[in-house]
């Protein structure tokens, strides 16, 4: 590594070195269009589902700071959906209250807490200016058929006075089950609230999408505007001799997709985002030791990095885990 | 909004690293400072504010109460000291001048009993969310915004409404606990609020509240314990009697209350006024020492009045004198209605301001007293020198005469400005209230502590 580049921040103190950064995929930009026209159009609420570990979580991140950045007067909340051993207004709404802050999320009846939500979701929005206000609700197949009602309440409640609430359901596939299943009952109030519009939100599919998500390193500054890139920040040298993360784009597919099928795990390739970013993140940091006008990235240092972000042990684990719980 | 119309393959700008930190958000109470108003009760704010988060009363005592040892289920409101006004100032997201003014008295205060422990209020004001800390003292009969006369309890079943932070105000805040009928109505309206006051009408109430906290004087004193001299031991009806003396002590704030939409300025704003006295030179003259008249009251029967009180007394009477003639002049000056009473049209400003100066120098309780001769000394000068600061140890007396008479030239000048102030107040109101408690002379002797203490620094 050459000392003598005069970085615009110190090493240390780089976004991605410090993990705090998102980074945008295809399906991470549907649900940011979905996001938009259901603001757009009123569209009260959708659900967003996906396997697990693919990075549902890490959407609603860069959703929450997206949504901050280009609507920055918009109240929006996560809350994160547990499964109690049985439906508990106490408990839903204390959750609810969390999620908004309350400094008394707990204590007191339910319709004390019911009240205490309301009223701090109103101050906020009036505070902040903008009727609309948005909920995230992280592993929402966690909720019954009750909390939707509940959830319905606060919706029509916020309604009457002048807010609107925007609910997007994100979890696991059975909340496709879930829909069907509210269809079926003739659960209209809660499908016409929550569930009109769907997304399957998936990991990395394809060589392009990963081209997709690697250019991003390409592309994003830190700090902005500084010509500082990711790529530039990490491997100076290397960067002035033209060498983009984008062209790594196949070399990093097929090194996943070698892992997948050396490991013999089932199913079509899908790359979790945590999976994604950390070979990124392990390939820059060790690049960095070789940076050098010369310094290329090689098919076996791919599969070591892929190695690194222990894709394939985290896969085997689920799969076993989930073989032993079918068994 | 327009919708995303572009692909967002296109769109650069997203298609980068988010750096983006979410701001770290405190967990916090729902408050709404917004909808208060400077001089609003601790009562309405903390039931604003148990409306927003309806928590029980252990957890709004827990959360406000100053110590263990406080009953924290049930706390005096008119009291600031039983509340810890950091935390709530904090936790209720209010300045510390709202703060200052939502209680009536800082601590035990020897004139408490003067605030009504019950819920005093102007029922519009209470409609649009609002109840102000002065509607507690007894003496305040209305509300000076909307001309109407205070009430007390709920106004749908009359049940007595209790001026504490009790469960009453924690299980059912802005609603009667026994009717449910909520008393501000709006707030049952879609994204009902309550509505604060305008800047002029907070100003009108923080008056008011300034106005009475200088009439009830600081804490610290008390009030003669109630004993029977016959039997020496507390007398229910001697304690009655004294309560009733002193609620007709303060009875001139309840006639200002209801004449006039603020009360008249303080001396000691009129003193910041630097305008030029009047009747500076007349009241400066000297009288001729050697020649001092001997006084009209009995001096075997007033004893402790001596020479020195009379020399004092005839530099007031030498004011007096040219002041009175003038006012004199005016034919109309004995025409009140009513005791004290009289319509501005009635006499020139100047003219009332001698008759205001005149009875809080002699403490004459009627303006036509000026006119007759009263079998005792000018009780208001005896007030004001009552009050100046003691000799400082090493002062010869003469020195310290020549010091108080010149401290007494003054504030008879100051006194007379100070009624001028207050004449011309009532003359643009329309009517004349004449009382001697309105500007009293003490407060002016309180004023030379501070040079006293300069005094007594250099004798040293």
């Amino acid at each position: 590594m050459d000392n003598h580049i005069n970085r615009p921040v110190p090493l240390d103190q780089h976004p991605l070195r410090l993990r705090k950064y998102r980074i945008p995929t295809p399906s991470i930009a549907a649900m940011r269009n979905l996001v938009d026209d259901c603001l757009f159009l009123y569209v009260t609420g959708a659900t967003i589902q996906g396997r697990p570990r693919i990075g549902k979580s890490y959407a609603i991140e860069f959703m929450r700071r997206d949504l901050a950045q280009r609507y920055s007067k918009m109240s929006v909340y996560r809350v994160r959906c547990k499964k109690p051993q049985a439906p508990s207004e106490n408990a839903f709404f204390s959750m609810l209250l969390n999620g908004v802050n309350h400094a008394a999320p707990e204590g007191s009846s339910r319709a004390a807490l019911r009240g205490r939500l309301i009223h701090k979701i109103r101050e906020v929005a009036d505070k902040s200016g903008d009727h609309r206000v948005v909920l995230f609700a992280d592993e929402a197949q966690n909720l019954r058929e009750i909390e939707y009602e509940w959830l319905r309440d606060v919706h029509d409640e916020l309604e009457m006075h002048e807010l609107r609430l925007f609910v997007f359901l994100v979890g696991q596939p059975q909340l496709v089950a879930q829909k069907s299943a509210f269809q079926a009952q003739g659960k209209e109030q809660i499908v016409s609230r929550f569930m009109i519009e769907e997304l399957h939100f998936q990991g990395i599919t394809s060589a392009e999408a990963c081209a997709t998500c690697l250019s991003a390193y390409d592309h994003g500054d830190y700090p902005q505007k500084s010509g500082w890139s990711y790529t530039r920040f990490f491997l100076p040298q290397a960067h002035s001799a033209g060498l983009r993360m984008e062209q790594e784009a196949a070399t990093l597919w097929d090194s996943f997709e070698d892992a997948h099928v050396r490991a013999n795990l089932s199913g079509d390739l899908e790359i979790p985002m945590k999976y994604f970013t950390t070979a990124v993140e392990a390939a820059l940091l060790i690049g960095m030791r070789h940076d050098a006008t010369t310094f290329k990235f090689t098919h076996e240092f791919w599969a070591q990095m892929v190695n690194q972000s222990r894709y394939v042990l985290a896969q085997r684990a689920g799969r076993v885990l989930l073989t032993s719980i079918a068994a | 909004m327009v919708p995303n119309d572009k692909p967002l393959s296109a769109n650069t700008t997203f298609w980068q690293p988010l750096t983006l930190e979410l701001p770290a958000v405190p967990r916090a109470y729902c408050t709404r400072p917004e909808w208060s108003t400077c001089g609003e009760s601790a009562w309405m704010l903390l039931s604003k504010f148990s409306w927003c988060n309806q928590l029980t009363i252990t957890q709004i005592g827990r959360l406000f109460a100053k110590s263990a040892e406080t009953p924290a289920t049930d706390i005096d409101l008119r009291r600031a000291d039983r509340i810890n006004i950091d935390v709530m100032q904090r936790a209720l997201g209010f300045s510390s001048t709202t703060m200052r003014f939502s209680f009536c008295v800082e601590k035990q205060h020897h004139r408490l009993w003067l605030a009504e422990t019950e819920l005093r209020y102007c029922l519009q004001c209470l409609h649009q969310g609002f109840h102000a800390t002065v509607f507690q003292w007894r003496f305040i009969t209305r509300c000076p915004i909307h001309k109407i006369s205070l009430r007390t309890g709920c106004p749908h079943c009359g049940m007595a409404i209790s001026y504490r932070l009790d469960s009453q105000l924690a299980d059912s805040p802005l609603r009667c606990v026994s009717c449910r009928n909520l008393w501000v109505p709006l707030l049952d309206k879609p994204a009902g609020r309550c509505i604060p006051l305008a800047i002029a009408e907070a100003h009108v109430f923080k008056s008011w509240a300034s106005y009475i906290a200088h009439a009830i004087g600081p804490a610290g004193n008390s009030d003669p314990t109630p004993i029977d001299p016959a039997t020496g031991c507390f007398s229910e009806a001697h304690r009655k009697a004294q309560r009733a003396q002193q609620m007709k002590r303060f009875a001139y704030i309840a006639t200002l209350n209801r004449l006039y939409p603020t009360p008249p300025q303080l001396q000691i704003e009129s003193l910041n006024n630097h305008e030029i006295f009047m009747t500076a030179s007349t009241i400066s003259s000297q009288p001729d020492r050697h020649a001092l008249p001997l006084p009209i009251w009995p001096q075997q029967q007033w004893r402790r009045f001596n020479a020195a009180f009379v020399g004092l007394e005839a530099i007031l009477n030498s004011a007096r004198n040219p002041l009175v003639d003038a006012a004199m002049s005016n034919a109309k000056i004995f025409r009140f209605k009513n005791h004290c009473i009289a319509a501005a049209n009635a006499l020139p400003i100047t003219h009332a301001a001698t008759l205001g100066w005149c009875m809080s120098w002699y403490g004459y309780h009627q303006p036509a007293s000026i006119l007759q001769s009263f079998p005792h000394p000018a009780f208001g000068l005896a007030a004001w020198l009552a009050h100046i600061p003691d000799r400082p140890i090493g002062m010869r007396r003469a020195r310290w005469h020549v010091q108080i008479t010149q401290w007494l030239h003054n504030d008879l000048a100051n006194s007379w400005h100070t009624w001028h102030c207050i004449s011309t107040f009532m003359h643009a109101h329309g009517k004349y209230f004449f009382h001697p408690m309105l500007s009293q002379p003490s407060d002016f002797a309180v004023a030379w502590q501070t040079t006293s203490q300069e005094f007594t620094s250099i004798a040293h």
